[in-house]
């Protein structure tokens, strides 16, 4: 296999769409009861950004000319999904440091609601993003399912990522939101987009057919196991578990949360490696 | 009407030899692994009903090239001609068009090209057998048989590491009036080079005269690389 992009571009659309998720999370607790969660929205809001600049930043170790992405800014091509990307992203990091500042200067409550809404469109849209960059190139495996499974999968590890690191406020999130029933409803989401991609691979045309061979023969593991169990359905039995109170969520949340952190890894990197495989 | 390069490769002319893709080698300044025109070999059956076929292969300067649609910064662009193109000082290395072209025909420098004709001072037989760095010294050129033509048009000669490269249809030969190398170093005139818009070339003549074929229709990328009959 002639792996034109490795593990470092995995990360950036891990790491990215960890960002983008822990954002919009801190988004939408900040416009339900800023007060109450003011702690929780700080971090992502601080986290977020960072996160996101980890990846870039390993993104541009994997370019032939790194300093030449500054030639990006007049050089567009608007048919190119990472010309547009470029732009998103800088902009998304910049209104993204500016909140985390300003959250870090003078408190979440002094945050303008405006911003945080511009902040959260383009949050969605380096989300969407990230999938785009992907079936943009149009190889079989990149097909138009990956942006929505890429955007789910960065929400879900996103909003698991800040769980994980607000587990005070966990109680709290399950009596407010019923959490796991939430999560499961996403997870079920996440579920139904993969398989609608592997059946789009396993039915249409003759190539597409050859990328769903590979899929289930040569990343066997790496999905049904790591992506596919561990990453989404381990955690949507758990959870349904903890809903019919078989189990505490507080003993299984670290490594549940954990797990569908790791499963979204798993995934963006399979998908990354398969469309170079085939 | 602007004009319209292709080419157009008789298969049933071709007899294998691997001219083309010398000329090329020597023509761009490509280092070993980076192939502009290369070939592939197929073999069919079941000995002894054994078919064997070779297929010329270089960039196919697509009408609706996927490389020139992903490509960040259009470094990689289309010329009035209809050459597809690339240009070094825009690119960023980042290997979108590679993914996106379904033909295999555009490579990444890994590393400086010809760089040990600089440093490798080492000879078989010392002070019997000329080093690297000595043939080069004694050329006055980066390596032995460098050509310097290549890079005209600001076009780098020999291309730098971090950036993609690919087949030009030797644009640096058609500005003046010449033919690629590929076309004039085929032994059996397999290739045929010109216009597509000029009803009285004879690329246009012979597209009319016989059923051509591309690869990869199915890509819907309209190449303009043309192959007519067969191999055997």
């Amino acid at each position: 296999m002639q792996l034109l992009w490795d593990v470092r571009v995995s990360l950036d659309l891990f790491l990215g769409g960890l960002g983008v998720g822990a954002f919009l999370v801190g988004v939408i607790l900040y416009y339900v009861d800023v007060k109450n969660y003011e702690g929780f929205v700080k971090k992502s809001f601080v986290i977020a950004p960072l996160l996101v600049i980890a990846g870039l930043l390993l993104l541009l170790t994997e370019l032939g000319r790194p300093l030449n992405v500054i030639k990006t800014i007049y050089a567009v091509n608007p048919t190119s999904f990472m010309s547009i990307g470029i732009f998103l992203q800088s902009a998304f990091v910049a209104v993204a440091l500016l909140i985390a500042f300003k959250a870090l200067t003078s408190g979440v409550s002094s945050l303008s609601s405006k911003i945080i809404y511009a902040g959260a469109i383009l949050a969605g849209l380096v989300g969407l993003y990230h999938g785009f960059l992907l079936s943009g190139i149009a190889k079989e495996p990149w097909n138009n399912a990956i942006p929505v499974i890429f955007f789910i999968s960065s929400i879900l590890a996103g909003s698991s990522l800040m769980i994980l690191l607000n587990l005070d406020s966990l109680e709290n999130l399950v009596a407010r939101f019923k959490l796991p029933l939430i999560i499961n409803m996403i997870l079920t989401l996440e579920l139904a987009a993969v398989f609608a991609w592997v059946y789009n691979l396993a039915l249409t045309t003759a190539s597409s057919k050859h990328a769903y061979d590979v899929l289930i023969s040569s990343f066997s593991m790496e999905f049904w196991v790591l992506s596919i169990l561990i990453g989404l359905i381990a955690p949507l039995v758990i959870f349904t578990l903890v809903i019919l109170n078989k189990l505490s969520l507080k003993a299984v949340a670290i490594p549940t949360f954990s797990i569908i952190v790791a499963g979204s890894f798993f995934l963006k990197n399979l998908v990354v490696y398969l469309g170079q495989a085939v | 009407m602007a004009k319209k390069y292709g080419m157009i490769i008789d298969l049933h002319r071709c007899v294998g030899c691997g001219a083309c893709d010398l000329a090329c080698k020597s023509e761009n300044n490509t280092p070993v692994g980076i192939d502009w025109a290369s070939h592939k070999i197929e073999t069919y059956g079941v000995f002894p009903k054994v078919t064997y076929t070779h297929t010329p292969t270089l960039c196919n300067h697509c009408e609706d090239a996927p490389c020139v649609r992903v490509c960040p910064t259009h470094a990689m662009h289309k010329t009035e001609e209809g050459f597809v193109v690339h240009d070094p000082s825009i690119c960023i290395g980042c290997k979108s068009c590679m993914l996106a072209d379904p033909y295999g025909v555009i490579f990444f420098n890994k590393t400086d090209a010809f760089s040990d004709y600089v440093s490798d001072d080492s000879s078989i037989v010392k002070g019997g057998t000329f080093s690297k760095k000595e043939l080069s010294d004694k050329a006055k050129a980066p390596f032995p048989n460098f050509n310097a033509a290549r890079g005209a048009g600001g076009y780098e000669a020999i291309r730098r590491k971090g950036t993609v490269e690919k087949c030009t249809f030797c644009n640096h030969r058609v500005a003046q009036g010449l033919s690629p190398a590929c076309v004039v170093a085929c032994p059996a005139d397999a290739r045929i080079f010109g216009d597509l818009n000029d009803e009285k070339s004879q690329i246009a003549t012979t597209l009319k005269a016989h059923k051509p074929t591309v690869l990869l229709p199915e890509k819907g990328t309209n190449p303009k690389v043309f192959y007519i009959r067969s191999y055997n």
